[in-house]
């Protein structure tokens, strides 16, 4: 355990200490096609891929990454890299497969990606693969003394707490679960914790958002930890409530149905009784009556 | 005082022999066009009976009428606040079974029937529908009597009567009858023009008749279920309201209307009647059994020289008030006190009057001579066939007094004539019959020549319209005369 942490710890100062040399030494590196050294891809999968990725330590939204490159041939994960959706909708099996296994998700295709950078980045992911397990933002932020605080996810949801970056709240494209109606350009996210894999995939996400539509606000303004934490407590609340919520939907629907239809019978019924006699002719009347006394 | 003058009738029961003439006088007149061919504008009972509609006069069914809730004339059918929840649905009016399924013959059928073994009929035809139907009901279907234990002892008159009464009135050899022809009251206070939303209703000002305005009727028939009378007929060909109206351009040109015209047995009178229209909310008011007088106070004398100044004030025209003295109706509704208003205790203060009938005869015949001298004169009168309880709940507000009277010096009328054309009744009995009777016998001759020998202009006193004073108001009157009848019904226009 004790030589875990340490190593860990050597770890997480590493991109650090990588970013440092990079940023010293960008004039001097050529285009971004050209390919990445082994810092310029540890930056570039952390900025790009952990959201989703992990590389030894379980999958995430995406699949555990540790040993791709013996899972699946190496042309075939570039092709894929490039165009996931293009390779998805050419009916490949194992595209399909993977699909499924996100239920439902397809990565993202990402700006900028190059046959040059997926080869160093292939590189890099199988040298980690030999090496240790992929150091994520996750693992400083669930912290578990922290309680979870759903209500001031909820504030955050609907954008009565700004978020500290002035990113927009996420009511503006997104609805969720109960009375919560936003915006329709993002997806409901009543049911996004389970969706997206659990807490911690749905705080890799957060993190750095990898849809195209969300990175291009949130790569600027990046949501704190604690407002991501508090988000991820609001949605699992949500899918705790989910089941609750559905039934309680059914029993509103059959009640407005029972008051509602009983009610027009039973108004239905009061009218009649109160207006019986309003249109009963009376010459009909005195028939019966004679009829009845035979 | 505010003196308005009346056009009013008086139709003597006594004389009515339920031919009616009136009734088709009328009908081929007004009421033979599309969508009115249920209406009877007048029509003629058969007393005891229900009536047309059935049963008109029963307001638990219909809520005709005004009743006096804690000193405020109120509506029973409607109000302003009552009228909006029954907006789209309005109550207590008749059902078409009550009026009845007006219907024609399938007279083709006679000429065009294939051959066969019987002789083709002409099968009764659905006005509404133009469906074969079975006749079930008709405006006067319950005549003489027709269908007693369905019509005539379902009467609402006969309320009030005891058991035995009732056993009598239609017993074989017991049973009795009476007409009551029927048109609009023209009333005093119509509950017809009070309940209309629409204010389409109104009361003539210068001779009270109440019309219909048809371009301002809606149709929403307030006025069918608050009329007690139910003298407002909708028609379902227009979505309009129609009435009587009292032939109003027949009057206008000094002819009698037209059921009045055509009266065989001569019952009805028509005359100009002056009232105080400022007391008209205190006499509908009163209790059921002030009533009549009060009716009858509102009358005013047309002789009263205050009076005729006062009319001269609301400019009533001299000839009207010179029409009003002549008046027949003013003598038997005020000078006799023989006409009593149908069912004033509906409250329209109605200004049609009925003469209670006599019939039948009430007295027998012993020996060859006819016995009515007994130690009680008017013995017969409370044992008269028709009950008294009866005529005075369909003309006395349910109290007897006023028909008793009306009924004694009817019959000290006719006992006085016998005595004088006859002579089997000596003059003395006669003569105190008339003094217990409080008639005079000045006053009897003058009833006898009334009721008797009375002519079209002794029956029929119509006041000059003077339409010309009318027509001035609009164009010259010589023009309206030589133009009269020329004219366009879409004018042309000048050019192309």
């Amino acid at each position: 355990m004790a030589t875990n942490k340490t190593k860990t710890t050597s770890l997480v100062n590493l991109p650090l200490f990588a970013l440092i040399i990079g940023l010293n030494l960008l004039p001097l590196i050529s285009p971004v096609s050209a390919p990445l050294d082994e810092q310029q891809a540890a930056e570039y999968f952390q900025k790009n891929c952990a959201a989703c990725h992990k590389i030894g330590g379980g999958r995430m939204i995406g699949p555990d990454l540790k040993d791709v490159t013996s899972r699946q041939d190496r042309e075939w994960l570039i092709r894929f890299m490039l165009d996931p959706q293009g390779v998805l909708n050419s009916g490949d099996p194992y595209a399909l497969k993977l699909q499924k296994e996100a239920n439902g998700v397809i990565m993202y295709t990402i700006p900028g990606m190059t046959r040059e950078i997926a080869t160093s980045l292939l590189d890099y992911i199988e040298s980690r693969s030999r090496g240790e397990v992929s150091s994520s933002v996750t693992d400083t932020v669930m912290a578990p003394t922290i309680p979870p605080d759903p209500v001031a996810g909820d504030k955050i949801f609907s954008g009565l707490t700004p978020l500290t970056n002035s990113a927009p709240a996420c009511i503006t494209c997104h609805s969720g679960a109960g009375p919560r109606i936003g915006g329709s350009l993002g997806p409901d996210l009543s049911a996004v914790f389970s969706r997206l894999n659990g807490r911690e995939a749905l705080m890799a996400w957060l993190s750095s958002p990898p849809t195209p539509t969300m990175r291009s606000v949130f790569s600027q303004s990046s949501l704190t930890t604690d407002e991501a934490r508090q988000l991820v407590d609001l949605f699992e609340r949500w899918s705790q409530m989910k089941q609750n919520y559905g039934q309680s939907n059914f029993m509103i629907v059959m009640s407005v149905l029972f008051f509602g239809v009983g009610g027009v019978v039973i108004s239905y019924l009061f009218m009649a009784g109160i207006w019986s006699r309003r249109f009963q002719s009376a010459r009909r009347r005195l028939i019966n009556l004679v009829k009845e006394r035979g | 005082m505010n003196v308005r003058s009346q056009i009013s009738m008086v139709f003597h029961l006594d004389k009515c022999i339920g031919c009616h003439t009136c009734s088709i006088a009328c009908k081929n007149i007004w009421t033979d066009r599309k969508g009115t061919d249920y209406m009877w504008w007048n029509n003629v009972e058969t007393k005891p009976g229900t009536g047309y509609p059935t049963s008109w006069e029963d307001q638990k069914k219909y809520s005709g009428g005004w009743e006096n809730k804690k000193g405020k004339l109120r509506l029973n059918a409607t109000g302003k606040a009552r009228i909006v929840p029954n907006i789209f649905h309005n109550p207590h009016l008749p059902t078409m079974d009550d009026y009845y399924e007006p219907w024609t013959y399938d007279y083709q059928n006679l000429f065009n029937a294939p051959e066969g073994d019987d002789q083709p009929t002409a099968k009764p035809i659905s006005m509404v529908t133009g469906d074969y139907i079975d006749i079930e009901a008709g405006p006067n279907w319950d005549d003489d009597l027709g269908g007693s234990p369905v019509y005539a002892e379902n009467d609402p008159n006969l309320e009030g009567l005891t058991p035995d009464q009732k056993q009598q009135l239609f017993a074989v050899e017991r049973l009795v009858l009476f007409y009551l022809p029927r048109i609009c009251n023209h009333c005093l206070n119509p509950a017809c023009v009070a309940s209309c939303p629409s204010g389409a209703l109104y009361k003539r000002g210068e001779d009270g008749i109440v019309l219909v305005d048809q371009k301002r009727c809606r149709g929403w028939r307030t006025c069918i279920s608050a009329c007690p009378y139910k003298k407002v007929y909708y028609n379902w060909f227009t979505g309009k309201s129609e009435k009587c109206i009292l032939c109003f351009p027949r009057l206008e040109t000094g002819q009698a209307p037209a059921c009045f015209h055509s009266c065989v047995g001569r019952i009805r009178y028509l005359g100009v009647i002056l009232y105080d229209a400022e007391r008209i909310d205190e006499m509908a008011k009163l209790p059921p059994e002030m009533l009549i007088d009060g009716q009858r106070e509102m009358i005013l004398d047309p002789h009263d020289p205050e009076v005729i100044a006062q009319a001269r004030k609301n400019n009533i025209h001299e000839s009207v008030i010179e029409s009003a003295q002549k008046s027949p109706v003013y003598k038997f509704v005020k000078d006799w006190k023989l006409a009593l208003p149908p069912h004033i205790e509906f409250r329209t203060m109605p200004m049609l009057f009925y003469v209670p009938p006599m019939a039948p005869v009430m007295s027998a015949r012993e020996n060859g001579v006819v016995n009515a001298v007994s130690g009680d004169l008017f013995h017969d009168i409370e044992q008269a066939r028709v009950p008294l309880k009866y005529l005075a709940n369909l003309l006395g507000a349910g109290k007897t007094e006023k028909v008793a009277y009306a009924l004694r010096k009817q019959k000290a009328v006719r006992w006085y004539r016998r005595a004088v054309t006859v002579g089997d009744v000596s003059m003395e009995a006669a003569e105190r019959m008339l003094r217990e009777a409080d008639c005079s016998i000045a006053e009897a001759e003058a009833i006898y020549a009334l009721t008797s020998l009375c002519s079209f202009e002794d029956r029929f006193v119509i006041p000059p319209m003077h339409r010309e004073e009318a027509i001035e108001a609009f164009r010259d009157p010589m023009e309206q005369k030589q133009a009269a009848g020329f004219g366009f019904i879409d004018k042309p226009r000048r050019g192309l």
